[in-house]
């Protein structure tokens, strides 16, 4: 039980959490974003699809580079000071 | 009581060792899994705005070729009335407007809200929808009123032969820019 209450552990799950909160807030975004230059799209204002498509993939590149964070600090509470590996 | 009853308790115990996965097991998300779909979803959406742009590429680069297609002959059609025809596929209705003895209008029939058929009122000079009360001007399809988000897609007239021709279909932003 001494490593669900390790600090290493509950700081991984800190971070598990805030970095899925930031991931759905980028991906919230990225539908807003979608539905209207799709929108702009179908109006006829087809200038708006580069901006668009650029800002998108800046976030979906900030949502692979948070799940990358988490994932790194998961498998060092994972493997934690002993080198064990345990599941979280 | 559970199982069936034709079958002895033992027999049954045995399948459920066989398959020891239990639906409660199955069903249960991690955060990590759900990251992961999360991360899935967004490349799924930049995915979405990539198509956008590559069809933003196509018709800039002019590939669209429309059909020329007689739509009505010159007269044919009293003042203020409206006719239904089909362009530039059998589905997709479109309506023939004479606004004045001299002036054609043709719009896409189906409303940019929730893709009611629009009708024409003669007496306000405007599109109607009559689902949601959106209104379309008859001038250029710009939207005057309602809850229809982008103008109505305009078929573009040509006057060859006595005919009335469908020449091709612009939308009013690409109007503004022309």
């Amino acid at each position: 039980m001494a490593f669900y209450d390790s600090p290493l552990r509950k700081r991984a799950a800190r971070v598990m959490d805030g970095t899925m909160l930031l991931i759905v807030v980028l991906v919230v975004v990225q539908v807003w974003l979608l539905m209207a230059s799709v929108e702009s799209w179908l109006a006829g204002h087809q200038q708006v699809a580069l901006p668009a498509m650029l800002l998108s993939g800046a976030l979906f590149a900030g949502c692979a580079g948070l799940l990358a964070l988490s994932r790194r600090t998961d498998r060092a509470a994972r493997v934690g000071g002993t080198g064990e590996r345990r599941e979280v | 009581m559970s199982g069936n009853p034709g079958r002895c308790p033992k027999e049954e115990r045995l399948w459920r060792e066989e398959f020891s996965v239990s639906s409660a097991e199955q069903a249960y998300v991690e955060r990590r899994q759900f990251s992961r779909f999360l991360v899935l979803t967004s490349g799924a959406m930049f995915a979405g705005q990539v198509w956008l742009m590559a069809k933003s590429w196509v018709a800039k680069a002019g590939s669209v070729v429309w059909p020329r297609q007689p739509v009505a002959a010159v007269g044919e059609l009293p003042v203020g009335e409206a006719k239904v025809f089909q362009y530039p596929g059998p589905n997709d209705n479109c309506l023939l407007v004479r606004v004045s003895e001299t002036q054609y209008a043709a719009y896409s029939q189906k409303c940019t809200h929730l893709s009611c058929a629009v009708i024409y009122s003669a007496e306000k000079r405007v599109l109607e929808c009559p689902c949601h009360q959106g209104y379309f001007s008859i001038d250029d399809g710009h939207v005057v009123q309602g809850p229809p988000p982008r103008p109505l897609p305009r078929v573009e007239l040509e006057v060859s032969g006595g005919q009335l021709i469908a020449k091709g279909m612009s939308v009013f932003g690409e109007r503004e820019r022309e």
